[in-house]
């Protein structure tokens, strides 16, 4: 069961532009619009999932080094919430993402990831990534490619040949086995 | 006034039963012999394990659940089977981390980060961080049934990751029950072992580093 996500997508290459909501859960920040490219689509609504914190699994390549685990997203109204850990639990990364303002700030960071070029990449490439996560629509972003098969989906940074995949994990079943 | 007085009581020998009785340094100093002598005795173990990691920024927790597999002198094996599958194995000076998209081996000698995350995963494992150990300052503390051993890092790198790592051990067999990692952003890890084995036949394939 794949879990979806729509965060506003207002990037100036986005197909939809519209005011933001300020639902309580996650759901995408477009209203009803015009499209400013009368041929794209609209994003849709989709409905809320239960599970109030979403999960899926990460993994960042870049030349010769890779990190893998989990990416948590939370919904608090204006921001979102986001953890990313290794698979032991270990912290790598805590941000908080703007809805209005469409930036993230790095809330507490690894000291392997804290150097000031990382963090900046970092808070670039994760904004991206927030917003093509459960988009169904092909958005595009410059400097970044976007790939999806099945569930999962990859987004490259291609001026830093850093590729993010991401893919959503299955809600645990709720009955004993 | 009577009634007062018979609650301040019951809620003092409520708090005292909850909290983990300090020990003097020399009571210390035996319970941590004790779990060497039985870390020692220790050929191999079997376990299931559920690992609960709790966020303090979302306010929320995330449950996974694996086996881990350990034969003396240096193999382990920690996997991870839901909601993720993730594989462990740490066997000599070769460790193998992977999962279902990508997998890697290491050779510890080459790779000083590595061989220090196995290193004190086995030592954290077993019950042998204790003592001897460069790693950690302990302390020991009664909690009913269990010794309650804090581990305080000592090294820079150590410590600007994790405050405390807090180990349970029964008292009954001295094995190691619970393990709780504080890191310093106050996010905490849970890992509760159950259904132990030790020192049973352990399947040698299990440490197979997979090409």
């Amino acid at each position: 069961m794949t879990v979806a996500t729509h965060i506003a997508a207002a990037d100036a290459s986005a197909v939809c532009d519209a005011p933001l909501s300020t639902s309580t859960s996650i759901s995408h920040d477009l209203a009803a619009t015009q499209p400013e490219n009368p041929d794209a689509k609209c994003i849709d609504a989709d409905s809320l999932q239960s599970s109030p914190t979403l999960h899926y699994t990460f993994r960042i390549d870049l030349k010769g080094a890779s990190f893998s685990g989990l990416l948590l997203l939370h919904d608090e109204g204006e921001t979102i919430n986001g953890c990313m850990i290794n698979e032991f639990g270990v912290s790598a990364l805590d941000f908080s993402y703007n809805k209005r303002k469409r930036k993230v700030k790095l809330l507490r960071v690894a000291k392997f990831l804290d150097k000031w070029y990382i963090r900046m990449t970092l808070k670039r490439d994760i904004g991206v990534c927030l917003r093509t996560l459960s988009d169904p629509a092909d958005l595009a972003f410059k400097g970044y490619s976007v790939s999806r098969e099945s569930d999962s989906v990859t987004i490259i940074n291609l001026k830093r040949k850093i590729s993010y995949s991401f893919t959503p994990l299955a809600p645990k079943p709720t009955k004993d086995s | 006034m009577k009634k007062l007085t018979v609650i301040l009581l019951l809620l003092i020998a409520t708090t005292m039963t909850l909290t983990a009785a300090r020990l003097t340094a020399a009571q210390q100093q035996d319970v941590i012999s004790k779990i060497n002598k039985a870390a020692s005795a220790m050929s191999s173990m079997e376990c299931s394990f559920t690992q609960t990691k709790h966020l303090s920024l979302l306010s929320d927790k995330m449950v996974s659940e694996g086996k881990m597999s350990y034969k003396r002198p240096g193999k382990l094996r920690w996997e991870y089977s839901s909601p993720y599958k993730y594989l462990f194995i740490l066997n000599g000076t070769k460790v193998y981390v992977g999962n279902s998209s990508r997998k890697d081996v290491i050779d510890t000698d080459n790779n000083k980060i590595f061989k220090e995350v196995a290193r004190i995963m086995m030592s954290t494992v077993t019950g042998t961080a204790l003592s001897g150990s460069s790693d950690f300052t302990p302390t020991v503390a009664d909690a009913g049934q269990r010794w309650e051993v804090t581990l305080v890092p000592k090294k820079k790198e150590m410590k600007s990751m994790f405050s405390k790592i807090v180990l349970l051990f029964n008292k009954a067999d001295l094995m190691v029950a619970e393990i709780n990692i504080y890191e310093k952003n106050n996010d905490r890890t849970n890992i509760r072992l159950r259904g132990v084995k030790k020192n049973q036949n352990v399947n040698e394939t299990l440490f197979a580093i997979p090409k």
